[in-house]
């Protein structure tokens, strides 16, 4: 049996699983944002990803996607703040708009929701591809997203290819410049450190796409958190 | 790391909790949103001017919440600007129906958390001005003044625009001087150490014994300059000409200037940069109006100082005596 779609109750499971992989990524964040800031940067997306934890559990009567998404993301921005907190906080409630009305988040909606986080941090930070920043691994993922859809491939195969694009693009972020930004100010000494905001995303495609494979569907095709 | 905390967590909350425990004569905290007011706000008739940033640079931005002072301030996360939201219900509870104005420091968390709110603000006809500080001459060139970051200097811009709001004036004129007052101000900071971020427990940059950095962020930010410690009046030196040749001043202005602590230097270190400071500002024919020396920007438990000088006129002069009455700064 194959997954095609994202239902409500496995985004809320798939959110709390970015909250856990998030926390655990804390410290090397921390580190990243070290070498090129105030070193801060695991510790703002953790407590911003454990607000979502709580935005899913105090809005269980959510109905559908795109409500789960919007709350996720004022609760992410509501608990973190700076520059990182209003982009993430921003790029998740993209998926409110970009989703309003679709029942479930298949690969055309993730197209969606990626085209959206991307013009929404182009609108809201003011950055380019190349500028080192969070926006990198986003445009790389909707890249790869767009060319899996067109290939006819399901939201698994589409998180797998947005994940990979996502990590590769972070790794790379290490060989830029920053142009926006604090970090800008720092001119050639931020060459050889990835941006983290950049790996943080990496990680959250990554971890969708990991909780999907870990949770595959069962043969007679009912789901285990359904029965 | 031994830090006098509850939770990293907490750190922020609990130090705006304390604030308002010990000076309840001065400011209250607002229901619900993480800021500091000034226990009569909101004034009908006078513009409000709202401050805020990170926390973890006390007493900048809310300590120095009251009379004469800024009417309120948005308490971040450590080194992180508030959210749009606390922000938005801030100057809608201080606004006293003749405009807001946002004085805060230009980073880019600050700008778009702000300029969120400000959009808000401004869909609800609610009379909204900004004015970004940017006295740190280390950050960008003087063609680029205006991508410059605040630090300790923008002490004066808040001093001297919410005088300005206590005497009447309206939304223009308050920020006209807010901006003559920031444009009028340079500052150059150098640090001993780093500064160790509660939650993470780390330092967040390395600096040998016998290293010290020049022209750093506020917030740790590695500095322009990394050399070899020198000698107080060599180091103010060095602060006070990069000041000066930024167009900071000349032969016969006069000026207010401030000695800033980091956190973690001794008031007696800071006298003997203040030493070397007024010698320096007398040899180079600036007349010294009046002098502030003290923590008033800090970086956590950093260890270093800054030096902020604002040229003064007459207005500014006036606006910089008027009377204050907050935590951290009170006269007259």
């Amino acid at each position: 049996m194959k997954r095609t779609t994202i239902g409500i109750i496995e985004l809320r499971e798939i959110l709390r699983f970015v909250s856990e992989s998030v926390t655990k990524e804390e410290s090397r964040l921390n580190a990243l944002d070290a070498a090129i800031g105030d070193g801060d940067h695991g510790i703002t997306v953790r407590v911003g990803f454990q607000a979502v934890r709580k935005s899913i559990e105090n809005t269980s009567n959510a109905t559908d996607i795109s409500t789960i998404l919007g709350n996720a993301g004022r609760a992410f921005m509501d608990a973190t703040g700076g520059a990182i907190g209003i982009i993430l906080g921003r790029m998740l409630i993209s998926g409110q708009e970009a989703l309003k009305g679709r029942e479930t988040l298949g690969a055309d909606e993730l197209k969606c929701w990626l085209d959206a986080m991307e013009s929404t941090i182009i609108a809201v930070g003011k950055a380019k591809p190349g500028d080192k920043t969070i926006l990198d691994a986003v445009h790389a993922a909707s890249v790869a997203v767009s060319a899996s859809v067109s290939q006819g491939n399901d939201v698994v195969e589409a998180l797998l290819a947005a994940s990979q694009a996502a990590d590769r693009a972070a790794r790379d972020t290490a060989n830029m410049l920053c142009k926006v930004g604090r970090a800008s100010r720092l001119g050639e000494q931020v060459l050889g450190h990835p941006d983290p905001g950049a790996v943080t995303f990496s990680i959250v495609m990554d971890s969708f796409y990991r909780w999907l494979i870990e949770h595959p569907p069962e043969s007679n095709g009912t789901h285990p958190l359904h029965s | 790391m031994k830090k006098l905390i509850n939770s990293p967590d907490d750190v922020a909350s609990e130090t705006m909790e304390g604030l308002v425990a010990a000076f309840p004569q001065s400011v209250r905290s607002l229901e619900g949103v993480r800021a500091i007011v000034r226990r009569d706000a909101p004034i009908q008739g006078k513009v409000a001017v709202v401050t805020g940033g990170g926390s973890g640079h006390e007493p900048m931005w809310w300590c120095y919440v009251g009379r004469g002072m800024p009417d309120a301030s948005i308490v971040g996360n450590i080194f992180a600007a508030p959210p749009p939201s606390p922000i938005y219900q801030t100057a809608k509870a201080v606004d006293g129906g003749r405009g807001v104005l946002f004085i805060y420091g230009n980073y880019s968390g600050d700008v778009l958390n702000f300029d969120a709110a400000v959009e808000i603000l401004k869909a609800e006809k609610v009379s909204v001005a900004v004015v970004r500080t940017t006295d740190d001459v280390a950050s960008a060139p003087p063609d680029r003044k205006s991508d410059r970051r605040g630090i300790a200097g923008s002490f004066f811009a808040l001093k001297i625009a919410a005088a300005r709001a206590e005497e009447g004036a309206g939304l223009e004129e308050v920020t006209a001087t807010a901006k003559r007052a920031n444009f009028s101000t340079r500052s150059m900071a150098l640090a001993l150490s780093s500064c160790t971020i509660p939650a993470s427990g780390q330092p967040i940059f390395q600096l040998g014994e016998d290293e010290v950095a020049i022209g750093m962020g506020g917030h740790g930010e590695p500095g322009i300059y990394h050399g070899p410690m020198r000698s107080a009046d060599e180091l103010a030196q060095l602060m006070i000409s990069s000041i000066l040749a930024d167009e900071a001043a000349k032969s016969g202005d006069e000026v207010a200037v401030l000695v800033n602590g980091m956190g973690a230097t001794p008031l007696g270190e800071l006298l003997i940069m203040y030493r070397a400071v007024s010698k320096l500002l007398s040899e180079a024919k600036l007349k010294i109006y009046r002098s502030y020396v003290g923590n008033y920007c800090t970086t956590l438990d950093m260890a270093g100082c800054s030096i902020s000088l604002i040229r003064l006129d007459d207005e500014l002069k006036r606006l910089l005596l008027a009377p204050a009455d907050s935590p951290y700064f009170t006269q007259g």
